[in-house]
């Protein structure tokens, strides 16, 4: 039985202007993120990376509140992807730069990063605003 | 523990548009770093009256530690004179690097000068062939290559010069003794550690040699030129007394004029508890009186 594995790249988008997003501009969506991987991967890997992760490339998830996303990639290309995430330096022409926060196997895994991550957020926003 | 051990510190020519220090830090900060070195590049004869003209002072933040670099371009090999140990103006800056541009300058800073790292223009043509052998040498001495990866985000012509370097010297160096670092003139250029791990997948390297070259390597750099500055032909070192922390004291005996007062150097842990009080005791005998 051979499978499609999957990784889930879940990562953090870091913009320049502000620590958070600006709501009154168009609030960004996993689209946008699609596409602007999908130009990264065009651009630095050519046709064969975008060959390679056509089938299975997919943005599941984007809350431009946290500014999380989750990807999702085939097993054996993820670092091909991973790289073009690196090599990003705009979406939707506001500079911005991408963390990887983990990869993972499972997407319940990659959910539990993302509380445990917002909890930590939640308390330093608490301590700053208590100072 | 992550190190960049390469934050230019003042913009090379003026056309490039560089961010304030204290943003490019404070995003290194957000992204785990610990260490940074701020880098000063100087071109030109290496001279004996530099002085350090990066200030940390004003910058205390204690999320991160901070060292200074300089980076000397080298075009001929008859300015690097002054590149030796007794040269005491460079033993204010914490790290020393040299840039080559030429071949003989490539050998010559493999062989002979003192540094600590070696820097190459990653983002455009090598003008000369990396050979095993001349690499090799340098490895042997505790000399570290420097791939730095703003360039690659920067454009993408640098990008394909970067990968095509990387991965030759990657090839040449046996992936040892290799650092990566920033050298980010704009916040925005910066990467968090783990991505920085990925791009030297791609380079050639495996994940753990990789996560290598971002700490265990950068380590090394900063404990080679620790070693460089204070120690003579890395055998002994000296402190003054007053550079013991409050529970190393007991180093120093119990004689309770002994304790550091700023102002005299004494050490009477052999002789009787006596009442001499000279003043002008010389470092050797200060030497002599410490357990060794």
């Amino acid at each position: 039985m051979v499978r499609l594995k999957h990784r889930w790249i879940l990562f953090e988008t870091l913009f320049e202007n502000t620590s958070h997003q600006d709501t009154s501009n168009d609030p960004l969506t996993s689209h946008d993120i699609y596409i602007t991987v999908k130009e990264s991967i065009q651009l630095n890997f050519g046709d064969y990376g975008r060959g390679c992760t056509s089938s299975s490339l997919n943005g599941i998830y984007y809350s431009p509140h946290t500014n999380i996303g989750l990807l999702r990639v085939s097993r054996d290309y993820y670092r091909m992807v991973w790289c073009a995430l690196t090599f990003i330096t705009q979406i939707n022409s506001r500079s911005c730069i991408i963390r990887v926060l983990h990869v993972g196997g499972t997407i319940k895994q990659c959910q539990k990063l993302v509380i445990e991550y917002d909890r930590e957020q939640l308390l330093e926003n608490e301590d700053l605003n208590d100072i | 523990m992550f190190y960049d051990l390469n934050l230019p510190y003042r913009a090379q020519h003026d056309l490039v548009n560089q961010d304030d220090l204290r943003t490019r830090v404070d995003m290194l900060i957000k992204f785990g770093y610990q260490v940074v070195a701020y880098n000063h590049v100087v071109t030109g004869k290496v001279s004996s009256n530099e002085t350090n003209v990066i200030d940390i002072s004003d910058k205390k933040k204690t999320n991160i530690e901070q060292l200074t670099r300089l980076t000397y371009i080298l075009e001929d090999i008859s300015q690097n004179h002054g590149l030796t140990p007794t040269n005491n103006a460079l033993a204010t800056y914490d790290i020393l690097a040299v840039r080559p541009t030429n071949e003989k300058t490539f050998q010559n800073a493999c062989n002979t000068l003192e540094i600590d790292i070696i820097s190459l223009e990653m983002g455009s043509r090598l003008p000369f062939y990396l050979k095993h052998s001349i690499v090799g040498l340098a490895i042997e001495r505790g000399i570290f290559f420097e791939i730095s990866y703003a360039p690659a985000i920067r454009d993408s012509t640098s990008r394909r010069y970067l990968i095509s370097n990387a991965q030759n010297l990657v090839r040449v160096s046996r992936g040892k003794n290799i650092i990566i670092t920033s050298e980010a003139q704009r916040a925005m250029e910066l990467r968090g550690p783990y991505d920085i791990v990925n791009l030297g997948t791609i380079m050639g390297m495996n994940q753990a040699i990789a996560k290598e070259c971002i700490t265990t390597n950068c380590r090394s750099v900063v404990i080679h030129a620790a070693t460089r500055r204070n120690t003579h032909k890395a055998v002994v070192s000296f402190d003054p007394i007053t550079s013991l922390k409050s529970n190393e004291l007991w180093k120093v005996g119990k004689d309770k004029k002994s304790l550091p007062t700023g102002k005299s150097k004494k050490a009477k842990r052999m002789r009787p508890n006596t009442d001499d009080d000279d003043e002008d005791e010389s470092e050797s005998s200060q030497l002599q009186n410490m357990d060794m």
